[in-house]
């Protein structure tokens, strides 16, 4: 049966974050169980905060189911410190609740308008993953949702193919409804964030080594290489001994979706990115070691987010995120500086993370450590990243599907060795491959 | 002290649990299904610890079964006031529409949401308190869209006219907004006519903080006033070209 979905359902543009997407599709927002179980089997997909950088949660005649009413926080049970929550609570919400039980999730990504089911499905990490591992290791079930089965609890000992393959799993399996989350004790009300001078990534990646266990280690470095490439900081963090900061609120977070305001051209350049971050790590360093409130310790990018996507104009960025096993990751290194001092791509920035992790199906996880690169949408970028697909692919690297809007099927096909595995279980989960996104056509799911 | 919000689960009905509930207010939150209470009465209790009940009932059709609300109302002892943000609309409603389904939109919208004030007047009048309605700018004039909506909403704000008549010398204040376009699923894919639907949550805060003034009706947000006036007075030659 055909369903005119015109008749029923609002149109609206939806643009991926990276702005390299944009299109006009179906939309609900379903504020009731249901519209939420409606047994219809049109093409579909959940959407969250709609923070992805590549066009997972919207897709051309998809119609998204926009979750954010389902954020309710269902149950606590403390003996366990597990906390059970609808999928579409923001990271903001459960962290203000939390935070008031002197508790937290130890796993944060960058923003906190992000649901607990956009965590799961684009499988984030946090701080430092090496120390914490990913959000899905701190999940113990999941409720899905699908029309041929309705709703079923899965998690590491029942129905683990399903649980696997929905943790990472790009919100191709099913509706993720409730989630039980574990917990953990909240050390302190406020981090000390000490900065450490990197001269190179290498350099950067023995100071992380020699620092793994910290509550917050990354590195950040100049991008361009007009002048100081490859320069920036290693932040370790660790909960102050001290109980002091009484400042454990939550700010108000102005959208970082705004369509508004956007130059029409660029204004992160070689040169800009060089003078800008040459001074930010100046100056970061002059300051030293700071304690920081709870909020700005976890989201330490939440006050210049605003401003440093702003200056990528409406054409956009492109994010690159990359997984190097542990053994090859100075020699990674060495071929990534050569390759971008010979493109010499508008790289504004870079970032690095040590992982720990069990890498699964198309989950960007395992042990070793991880590269961001963040550039501006041009041509010499896109041909940039093509033969950094090229060098992944040859070092048997992982890239973030999440992250990279232009990532083709034979990349991924070539670095997951579990992509038919994947392709496989959704076909068992879900024959009529009901749940698509423009991600997963891209990459033939 | 307890308060009472018919349609609670979704909305503006929402957004007046979590503020209520967030001012230490315990309530009996009612709706026709019992799944979305349950979620919404969990969280409010995590978050707030404060005590809800809900109840499952339904506003379609009279007559309605009052014994679970009856039975959680005598153990509560007494009730702070009641809020009635419910509302249902049909985009095949014009005076030409299906009986039954206009039946169940003068029953939503107004007949039982009388009957249900009605039986609980009694309770109110024991304390200070407040009855707070919601309206709607369509009814300002009627015209082919939304007729039996519009209809019933008219007849519900003379209903409260006569209620805050009826309780002028009480305790009890009587208020009625008449709203503007809200950012509900009730809107959600609807022409605003340029208007940008209101958030939810600040139309609670105000609900909320002026709980016990006795100003009677009030139109929100308030730049739909002049164009109240303006429909009002619209010429019938120009009123009948609106297409919206």
């Amino acid at each position: 049966m055909t369903i005119d979905l015109k008749r029923y359902f609002k149109e609206t543009l939806f643009t991926s974050f990276d702005r390299s997407v944009s299109l006009t599709t179906f939309h609900q927002r379903p504020d009731r169980f249901r519209m939420l179980e409606d047994k219809q089997e049109i093409s579909q997909i959940a959407r969250g905060g709609g923070f992805s950088y590549a066009p997972a949660s919207f897709g051309k005649n998809i119609l998204v189911k926009e979750m954010l009413s389902f954020n309710r926080i269902l149950e606590f049970i403390e003996t366990s410190k597990i906390v059970i929550v609808e999928a579409g609570i923001t990271l903001a919400k459960l962290l203000e609740w939390s935070f008031k039980k002197h508790l937290f999730f130890p796993v944060q990504p960058g923003w906190p308008g992000i649901t607990v089911g956009g965590c799961i499905a684009a499988s984030v990490h946090g701080k430092n993953p090496h120390k914490d591992g990913t959000f899905v290791d701190h999940v113990e079930w999941i409720e899905l949702f699908h029309p041929t089965f309705g709703t079923k609890i899965i998690s590491r000992s029942n129905e683990a193919k399903i649980f696997e393959a929905t943790c990472g799993g790009l919100g191709l399996t099913g509706i993720i409804t409730k989630v039980a989350l574990r917990l953990k004790d909240l050390p302190s009300n406020s981090l000390i964030i000490m900065p450490k001078k990197a001269e190179t990534l290498e350099d950067a990646l023995g100071i992380m080594k020699d620092n793994a266990n910290q509550d917050i280690l990354y590195s950040w470095h100049i991008g361009s290489t007009l002048l100081n490439f490859g320069k920036g900081i290693v932040r370790i963090g660790s909960f102050s001994k001290k109980n002091n900061s009484d400042k454990l609120f939550l700010p108000k977070i102005k959208n970082l979706n705004s369509d508004n305001k956007l130059p029409p051209f660029s204004l992160w350049n070689n040169f800009s990115s060089s003078m800008i971050n040459t001074i930010n790590q100046k100056v970061e360093l002059i300051k030293g070691d700071v304690e920081k409130n709870l909020f700005s310790g976890l989201f330490p990018f939440i006050d210049k987010a605003n401003i440093f996507y702003t200056l990528y104009g409406s054409k956009g960025f492109n994010e690159y995120q990359v997984m190097i096993d542990e053994n090859q990751s100075n020699e990674f290194l060495t071929d990534l500086t050569k390759l971008i001092h010979v493109e010499k791509p508008s790289l504004t920035l870079l970032f690095m993370k040590l992982f720990r992790g069990e890498r699964k199906y198309l989950r960007f996880s395992g042990n070793g450590l991880s590269i961001i690169l963040n550039l501006k949408h041009c041509s010499s970028t896109l041909r940039f990243l093509e033969k950094l697909d090229s060098l992944i692919i040859s070092y048997k690297a992982i890239p973030h599907i999440i992250k990279d809007s232009r990532l083709s099927k034979n990349v991924v096909e070539q670095c997951f060795p579990d992509y038919y595995d994947f392709k496989e279980i959704l076909k068992q989960i879900d024959p009529k491959r009901i749940y698509k996104s423009e991600v997963s056509k891209r990459l033939d799911l | 002290m307890t308060y009472v919000i018919v349609g609670a689960s979704t909305g503006l009905g929402r957004a007046l649990a979590e503020k209520f509930a967030s001012e230490n207010n315990d309530l009996i939150i009612i709706s026709s299904d019992l799944r979305d209470l349950d979620a919404l009465k969990h969280d409010l209790q995590n978050r707030f610890e404060v005590k809800i009940h809900p109840i499952q009932m339904s506003f379609r059709e009279y007559p309605m079964d009052f014994q679970n609300l009856d039975n959680v109302i005598d153990d509560v002892g007494s009730i702070l006031g009641i809020m009635l943000p419910i509302g249902f609309s049909d985009p095949a409603d014009n005076p030409s529409i299906d009986k039954n389904k206009m039946m169940e939109i003068f029953n939503i919208n107004l007949i039982c949401v009388c009957i249900f004030i009605n039986r609980y007047l009694e309770i109110l009048r024991k304390n200070k308190s407040a009855i707070i309605g919601f309206g709607s700018i369509a009814a300002i004039r009627g015209r082919t869209r939304n007729s039996t909506y519009a209809a019933a909403k008219r007849g519900l704000e003379s209903y409260f006219e006569s209620l805050r008549h009826f309780m002028s010398e009480e305790s009890v204040t009587v208020q009625f907004y008449m709203l503007g376009y809200l950012d509900t699923n009730l809107t959600f894919g609807e022409k605003t006519i340029g208007f940008k639907p209101v958030n939810v949550n600040t139309l609670a805060t105000k609900v909320y903080d002026n709980r016990f003034k006795d100003f009677g009706k009030k139109i929100y947000p308030i730049y739909w006033k002049p164009v109240e006036i303006i429909l009002r007075f619209l010429p019938w030659p120009l009123f009948k070209k609106i297409k919206f």
